[in-house]
């Protein structure tokens, strides 16, 4: 491989899966982490996409938002101070160069294209030429197009603001303290919250509205919410590591570990308010109003527990995501015997033992 | 002012630091080393940010591990490169380090003008110079009412202006009873700090350097 090709490879494509593994790692558990036939459950999936042009246009808008996000990353890292010496590549004939660009984009496109060629070849089986042609169109559109802007980039030709594609969260407002990791998911993991909370509150809003009991029974929901709560633990993963990188001096602050845990728990009653709107549709029908408060208490407890597994020791995202199944396993049999309040504030003193225990003797290595 | 009993810094199975015993009186202090000897994680574990074995007592009385939050309340710390969330002005942590630490926004805001970046008072810090955050943190340590303060390399990055400005801010500040660890790979000129004395990071430990 040519020398400048590797290069990119390792500059973009490597660090780009490497810097977002915990996206990866949550996209991979939505997907093929649900407990049913993956094949079955993707099957009947692409069956939808390609019988209907509205589920085609909308999985063609989230591809497209994927490749923006991907776009955003390359040309970022390739105006990037550190990635100057790039430039050199400049040197290269142009057409050799824009074929490198290709691979790139290639290689950070991969997942879709993967996807792509399945809808592709089951659209071929059931007869859908259209939809076949529309996908291999839009595919190769944003493969050939998107390194244009990649060479631009390598120019440092500014053809754009710099700005985000998405739009900046900026308040004038002070900002408290234990909101720091909030205003960072705002404004650096755009996507991942998008994706986290869409799928959060589909899950709930589907199960609200199709599942009616003959009588309200807290479990269903509550098993309901242990799925809600797992599909947070990228985003708990992500607030750790901000965390650690830029709030290290943070433990130099005369704060007792009691207020450092409270402020963690309203961080998370603020991450949760979408889903805790939404499951006031449930009383009532799932629930009564008296078992609310524990429903609520339930999720910020399970939430504060994965943040407490960080503590442990060193874990990345696959690591965490184990964990958080087996968790939610012990917890869906916990809950079936419908143990009330006291579920709940046992697993929250038990993140606070463990939070007490390691806070401090936590460390990077 | 502080004393170090049977402490001990790990890094998996690799003894980083050992200082069976030590005491520092107050003063300002040059603390010395080559690349890797030590002298940050020392000022780490003082600070409060790196977890070690043994005790470090604070004015005879205040041990990190018992006493953490009044310990901690006292002892301020500035890193070598300081990072700090990119959405978040001066103003924001000016404001956090003061309601924590007890200190006056007014005397950081002076402190800010007289290192020249109370004019980005109100931006984010990403839109900072690395000259700019290191100024920042600067400030930030001398927030509050501390006994001691830890500087980490914080000659480094800022302008000749500003080194000349921060000197003349720690020695007001040891007048008024405040004591220092500076470390520092940069010669300091005697009509800028006037040292009490100098500690050696030196063979995995710390020793006074008489």
């Amino acid at each position: 491989m040519p020398k400048a090709l590797t290069i990119l490879q390792k500059v973009l494509v490597n660090y780009f899966y490497k810097v977002n593994a915990g996206l990866f790692a949550f996209a991979f558990f939505v997907l093929f982490g649900l407990p049913y036939s993956p094949l079955a459950f993707h099957y009947s999936l692409i069956t939808g996409i390609v019988q209907s042009p509205a589920f085609l246009a909308i999985v063609m808008l989230i591809w497209l938002l994927y490749n923006l996000k991907c776009g955003d990353y390359i040309i970022k890292q390739l105006q990037h101070p550190e990635q100057s010496f790039l430039f050199c590549v400049n040197a290269l004939p142009g057409r050799k160069l824009y074929w490198y660009n290709v691979y790139v984009q290639v290689f950070v496109y991969l997942p879709v294209l993967f996807y792509s060629v399945a809808v592709v070849v089951i659209a071929l089986k059931k007869y859908e030429y259209v939809c076949a042609a529309l996908v291999i169109l839009f595919n190769a559109i944003i493969v050939f197009a998107t390194p244009a802007l990649y060479m631009l980039a390598l120019q440092q030709k500014k053809f754009s603001t710099g700005r985000s594609v998405f739009p900046s969260f900026r308040l004038a407002i002070r900002k408290p303290y234990f909101l720091f990791p909030l205003y960072f998911l705002l404004g650096e993991r755009k996507q991942m919250v998008l994706v986290t909370k869409v799928f959060s509150l589909l899950f709930l809003y589907a199960f609200i509205k199709l599942y009616v009991p003959e009588r309200a029974d807290v479990r269903p929901i509550q098993l309901c919410l242990l799925i809600t709560a797992a599909s947070h633990c990228a985003i708990i993963y992500e607030m750790r590591r901000f965390e650690e990188k830029y709030v290290e001096f943070s433990k130099n602050l005369p704060l007792t570990l009691i207020g450092r845990f409270l402020r963690m728990t309203a961080l998370y009653v603020c991450l949760l308010l979408p889903e805790f709107i939404l499951l006031l549709k449930g009383i009532n029908t799932q629930f009564s109003l008296v078992e609310y408060p524990q429903l609520l208490l339930m999720v910020i407890a399970l939430l504060c527990m994965f943040y407490v597994l960080l503590l442990l020791e060193e874990t990345n995202m696959e690591q965490l995501i184990k964990i958080v199944f087996g968790i939610i396993a012990v917890c869906f049999f916990i809950i079936l015997y419908d143990p009330g309040i006291i579920f709940p504030c046992a697993v929250l003193v038990l993140a606070f033992a463990l939070y007490h225990a390691y806070y401090y003797h936590y460390e990077k290595r | 002012m502080l004393q170090f009993d049977h402490v001990q810094k790990n890094y998996g199975s690799f003894l980083a630091v050992d200082i069976p015993f030590l005491k520092i009186e107050e003063g300002v202090w040059w603390l010395q080393g080559e690349n890797g000897s030590g002298k940050t994680t020392f000022l780490k574990m003082i600070a409060g940010l790196h977890p070690f074995t043994g005790s470090i007592m604070l004015q005879g009385k205040l041990n990190i591990k018992k006493q953490r939050r009044q310990f901690v309340q006292l002892v301020n710390y500035a890193e070598a490169e300081p990072l700090y969330p990119s959405f978040l002005t001066a103003k924001d942590l000016v404001e956090l380090y003061c309601e924590t630490k007890g200190g006056d926004i007014l005397v950081a805001q002076q402190l800010l003008q007289q290192l020249h970046v109370y004019d980005a008072y109100n931006n984010p810090i990403g839109s900072y110079s690395s000259g700019m955050i290191k100024k920042v943190s600067l400030v930030l340590a001398f927030i509050g009412h501390p006994k001691v303060i830890l500087l980490d390399e914080p000659l480094i990055t800022i302008d000749t202006a500003a080194v000349d400005t921060i000197c003349r801010i720690i020695n007001d500040s040891y007048k008024n009873g405040i004591s220092f660890i500076i470390s520092s790979h940069q010669a300091v000129q005697s009509e800028q700090l006037v040292f009490t004395g100098k500690l050696r990071a030196k063979n995995r430990s710390i020793y006074k350097n008489d």
